[in-house]
């Protein structure tokens, strides 16, 4: 009787025992399968797709490099990647210098904590409508004969209207800045709001000017945030087509576009290896940032 | 480190005002060159204020801050010569200990070796040189605060403003940087403003220590004076160590006037200048409350009836608190060894008395 107790008792325990060892793998385990299903297979099937092999026609299982060889080869997709390239880095720094800006409007000059939640609200109004009204609102007030060429020929800045506003990368470039810049205000924001203020006046008490304390407080203790803003920006700037399509008027291309012109016409090995490129680029930017500045340290 | 000289911080009917409230109301006061002055008062009383307008991060409503006898209105903290430990010593977070010791000489564009030097030498008054190249996340509170402290010293300041800085720490280290800034303050013989709530702080570490209640001084004068002859009710209840009575005056002879509270009870206090039928207060210190055992006599003059409502043992003394009839609190610190002699217990009936001599008259 006591020996079947016993026997009972270490069975049990064994179990309890293995669930200690392994709760945090159990704990975990929603997020991971979540993960998987929705990150790791489609990805996997992507690359799987990326060396299938096609003959022009039809894509066949298989396994070769043509398409990425093809990538590499052609001037025209290294001129998109380029354009990319070029189109990112303006609409960074415009959207970098103007959420600095707005966020730190927002901190440090406005005082009462309901007008700052107020008018960090404002700045998601855009987001009530979609991205592609957003976007095509931008056709009417930047065409030839639009809101902003007509002001312009009234106060008589310019004699005839100026035709690189609209159907340019410009255009493509306002579009953005307009749809993205919220993206680089709220992780601004949010660092910024967590300087202590004390900080800022004993800097001050130091002898600090106003744009000493910028310079060696508040950008130092920002980095995350422009951190976490830019590899929101380059994500979506690198991975949006509908703008490039209805505002650049094919006088730019970009890589996500030329993944999206292969997949409607059924190149799937094509604009898989594409979507390779593109992802693996993005990994590369991303992990370089987070060796400039280790974001964790500071969240 | 050298004395900078004049330290003298004047305040002439200072008044700050935040929309409806007055913060401070009309204060004057003058603090000697190389005092060590405590401000006390519970919070909400002004007393952070005044040091934020005396270190200029608060332009005051109205009055005069002067330091050194010079004029400070517009002044940076900087030209002021002072400079402010904040309360959460407001270390910044992504430099080293080293780095924001050096932060004043780094925006005067003095060279990095130069200021890691100077740094080196203020990180040594405070025995940190061990820690410079710690961010502050990486220090315990003690250490934080040694930080903030050299790096307000590394300014060579005329006055240094302390906004709380023990509230953060634990009893023991907070004793042990009590002692600390006492020593730090003599030996570089500048002038300190320290604010605090904290009433034995106040009375261990202060040349002179400003009483505050609600805008206003209420008493300042030397921890001594504070604390054997407060002037006001207020005073005497704040420093603690008081037991407060209020009362009318009855009648009056040559030495002594007899008082009677508004319970009943009599006094009797000596004293030449009081008017019959005046209201007063005034009060007696716990240690010169004596207590009995209470046989059923009734309450006489100087003498109130009552039962031991708590017992705290001290060390050297014994703290007896006992509750009037009405409810009213009574406490007396007994010596030791005269407790012990007779030990009383919670319940107990006790008879509280003392002298008139000890009864201590209070402006208001």
């Amino acid at each position: 009787m006591s020996i079947q107790t016993q026997n009972q008792e270490s069975e049990t325990s064994k179990i309890s025992e293995i669930f200690k060892k392994y709760s945090a793998y159990f704990q975990a385990s929603p997020l991971v399968i979540v993960l998987f299903i929705f990150a790791v297979v489609p990805v996997a099937i992507i690359l799987m797709y990326s060396v299938f092999i096609f003959d022009g026609f039809v894509t066949r299982p298989g396994f070769t490099f043509t398409s990425y060889i093809d990538f590499f080869s052609e001037w025209s997709s290294l001129l998109n990647l380029w354009h990319t390239a070029r189109i990112f880095i303006i609409t960074w720094v415009i959207t970098l210098v103007l959420g600095f800006i707005i966020s730190y409007f927002l901190v440090f000059d406005l005082i009462s904590f309901r007008v700052k939640v107020f008018f960090f609200l404002l700045t998601v109004v855009p987001f009530w409508t979609s991205g592609v009204v957003r976007m095509t609102s931008w056709i009417p007030f930047l065409g030839s004969k639009g809101i902003l060429n007509s002001f312009l020929i009234n106060i008589g800045i310019v004699d005839e209207p100026v035709q690189f506003f609209l159907f340019s990368e410009f255009a493509v470039i306002v579009s953005y800045i307009h749809m993205f810049t919220l993206f680089m205000v709220a992780p601004l924001f949010n660092v910024m709001a967590r300087i202590n203020p004390n900080l800022i006046e004993a800097a001050k008490d130091q002898g600090a000017s106003g744009f000493q304390i910028l310079r060696f407080i508040i950008i130092p203790m920002s980095k995350p945030g422009i951190i976490i803003g830019t590899i929101f920006i380059v994500a979506l700037v690198a991975t949006d087509f509908t703008a490039i399509r209805i505002l650049s008027g094919a006088q730019s291309g970009s890589l996500a576009n030329s993944v999206s012109v292969a997949f409607f016409n059924g190149f799937y090995p094509i604009a898989a290896a594409q979507s390779v490129i593109l992802l693996a680029l993005l990994l590369l930017f991303v992990g370089g940032l987070m060796r400039v500045v280790d974001i964790r340290k500071q969240m | 480190m050298s004395t900078s000289g004049n330290g003298q911080v004047e305040l002439k009917s200072l008044v700050k005002s935040f929309g409806e409230t007055q913060a401070v109301n009309d204060v004057s006061l003058t603090i000697p060159d190389g005092a060590y002055c405590c401000m006390i008062g519970p919070s909400g009383c002004g007393k952070t204020t005044i040091l934020r307008m005396i270190a200029g991060h608060e332009e005051p409503t109205s009055g005069e801050v002067l330091i050194g006898g010079e004029q400070t209105f517009g002044l940076e903290p900087v030209q002021r010569g002072t400079s402010m430990m904040f309360q959460s010593y407001a270390l910044f977070p992504h430099l080293t200990v080293a780095e924001n010791v050096a932060f004043s000489l780094r925006v005067k564009g003095i060279e990095k070796d130069e200021r890691r030097n100077s740094a080196m030498e203020v990180l040594e008054t405070v025995k940190m040189t061990h820690l410079a190249d710690r961010l502050p996340a990486q220090l315990s509170g003690g250490q934080q605060q040694r930080v903030a402290l050299a790096r307000s010293l590394i300014t060579n300041p005329k006055v240094l403003l302390l906004d709380e800085p023990l509230s953060a720490l634990d009893e023991y280290l907070r004793l042990q940087m009590r002692e600390e800034l006492r020593r730090l303050q003599k030996e570089i013989g500048i002038t300190f403003i320290h604010v605090t709530h904290t009433q034995p702080e106040a009375l261990a570490l202060a040349d002179m220590i400003v009483v505050m209640d609600q805008g206003v001084i209420d008493q300042a004068g030397t921890a001594q004076e504070i604390y054997t002859t407060p002037e006001t009710s207020y005073v005497a209840e704040f420093m603690g160590g008081w037991n407060v009575f209020k009362g009318d005056i009855n009648k009056i002879s040559e030495k002594d006037a007899e008082v009677t509270g508004s319970d009943g009870c009599k006094y009797k206090i000596l004293s030449n200048n009081l008017q019959e039928g005046s209201n007063v207060s005034f009060s007696v210190r716990r240690d010169k409350v004596s207590i009995s055992r209470n046989d059923g006599k009734p309450d006489a003059i100087n003498h109130q009836s009552g039962i031991v409502h708590s017992i705290e043992y001290q060390g050297t003394w014994v703290k007896v608190t006992m509750a009037k009839e009405n409810g009213e609190l009574i406490v007396a610190n007994s010596d030791e060894k005269d407790y012990f002699k007779d030990p009383v217990d919670m319940g107990d009936k006790i008879l509280a008395s003392w002298e008139a001599k000890d009864l201590h008259l209070l402006k208001k």
